[in-house]
């Protein structure tokens, strides 16, 4: 029997560890090692996830467009930042330490407070997706429009080559890199932030559904959401894996020649 | 008669005139003709051609390219600076065609120039690659056929061989010398090697002291490698 190729590998190994962890925790509350009504099974998550799922796909919708939504604008608030900052040095010492700070501010704490001046509707949750998504974006890309090699934009200017044209066809391209990482620590947090928000107040999506059956006590729906979210942070982080994909066709061939 | 390109008398600094890294550095170069400055590492070669091609100001002195004063201003000479600097996202012809596209040449005939010159270039086949997916010696071919779409008849060359191994720096040395003389390119070649200065110039300057100033030039002929490595020495 041959060794499965270390492609196979990649697929097999964690798939087995998943397995394995789920057999454990079903074998655990079966056997009675915790108390049941303080950890349900996987297969008893599993049913409430399939009886509650036309409700969970409604409630899924609302916090999906929260996180969208509040992702998008994070990303486009995060690249201006991060363009200003580049190009002008004052406003990178001026914001540096400010937007450092605002990351320091606990989400949960300042939730409240969003929703006391917002309200209960899409508009506290999006500028809460906002404010906890365009830090990731801002920093990698300053840091990957800071990376470009000196001698390149030396090369550029003996091309008379514009400020706006050094930016378009060499530092944006070279920060593509680092800003696909922070996109994706931006899409865990967008998803997060929403059921944040949805906590304090609202009238749909996953944490308000959540609070609901924490109250009722109904754990094994608990657990069902937080498969959910975890199905939707992952759905979400492979898209912008394709989208990576697609845009940066230069990396795939130099995976291949490494 | 008028030099492709003529520079009198720099004097030049590392930060803005506190430290001066070169004085009095003239230097002259015909088209067709081939230069080299050879000197100890950190005598300041590539601030003399960071000068030359306009990316620095010198603190006093002139630069000329065919009778024009184009001292500081950047853009009337071609610089290959010492990596050969392909930008990894375009392809090699949208690399060698950039100076083109830059300059607001369409992306297809931009395009369709480079890929006229890739075979002259010794690049034919690799049009639609990478940069990652090519040698060091093609990479460095890219980069040439880059420096010559920037479309101006001097050529300033930072170590352009160094990163090679010993066979393909050979070739490619013999390449460039038959190409710039056949395209009529007045180049001027920085080199640590005298035995490469030698076979690619006509005359080589020799940079000596501190500040660095050229300490003669010498006319490539019988006996110059030895010359060169006593003056050096």
């Amino acid at each position: 029997m041959t060794a499965p190729s270390t492609k196979s590998r990649k697929w097999i190994v964690p798939t087995i560890t998943v397995i394995v962890l789920l057999v454990v925790w079903e074998l655990v509350v079966r056997l009675g090692l915790v108390p049941n009504f303080l950890l349900p099974s996987p297969t008893q998550t599993l049913v409430a996830l399939v009886q509650d799922a036309p409700e969970l796909a409604a409630h899924a919708g609302t916090t999906l467009l929260e996180a969208v939504l509040g992702l998008t604008l994070g990303v486009a608030v995060g690249f201006v930042f991060a363009v200003l900052m580049d190009r002008f040095e004052t406003l990178y010492l001026a914001l540096n330490p400010i937007i450092t700070v605002s990351q320091t501010i606990p989400t949960v704490a300042i939730a409240p407070l969003l929703v006391l001046w917002f309200g209960y509707d899409l508009v506290p949750k999006v500028v809460l997706i906002v404010l906890t998504t365009f830090f990731p974006v801002t920093v990698s890309l300053v840091s990957g429009f800071r990376s470009v090699d000196p001698d390149t934009i030396a090369l550029m200017r003996t091309m008379k080559a514009s400020e706006l044209q050094i930016f378009t066809r060499v530092k944006l391209p070279a920060a593509m890199g680092s800003f696909f990482s922070g996109l994706r620590i931006s899409a865990t947090y967008a998803i997060v932030g929403a059921v944040i928000a949805e906590w304090l107040g609202g009238f749909s999506g996953l944490g308000v559904y959540m609070t609901r059956v924490r109250k009722s006590f109904s754990y094994d729906r608990m657990f069902a959401v937080i498969y959910l979210i975890s199905v939707l942070s992952l759905v979400l982080m492979k898209c912008i894996d394709l989208l990576e994909y697609a845009c940066m066709p230069w990396k795939r061939a130099e995976r291949k020649q490494s | 008669m008028t030099r492709a390109l003529e520079a009198e008398g720099l004097v030049l600094s590392w930060d803005g005139g506190e430290t001066i890294v070169a004085r009095d550095i003239s230097l002259c170069v015909d088209a067709g003709e081939t230069v080299c400055l050879v000197g100890r590492s950190g005598c300041g070669k590539t601030t003399i051609l960071h000068a030359l091609s306009g990316l620095e100001r010198p603190v006093s002195g002139t630069v000329r390219v065919a009778g024009e004063d184009v001292t500081g201003v950047p853009g009337h000479v071609s610089y290959m600076l010492q990596k050969d600097l392909l930008l990894p996202h375009l392809r090699i012809v949208d690399n060698a065609c950039l100076p083109l596209r830059l300059s607001g040449v369409p992306k297809q005939e931009a395009r369709d120039r480079a890929r006229e010159l890739m075979g002259r270039f010794g690049l034919e086949g690799t049009e639609e690659l990478w940069p990652s997916q090519l040698s060091g010696g093609m990479r460095q071919r890219a980069a040439f056929l880059r420096t010559y779409l920037m479309g101006n008849d001097v050529v300033l060359l930072d170590e352009p061989f160094s990163a090679l191994d010993a066979l393909t720096r050979t070739d490619l040395r013999d390449w460039y010398v038959q190409m710039a003389a056949q395209l009529g390119l007045a180049s001027v070649v920085i080199t640590h090697d005298v035995d490469e200065a030698v076979e690619m110039a006509s005359r080589v300057y020799v940079l000596g002291g501190k500040p660095s100033e050229v300490v003669e030039e010498v006319v490539v002929g019988d006996g110059a490698r030895d010359h060169i490595l006593e003056l050096l020495a």
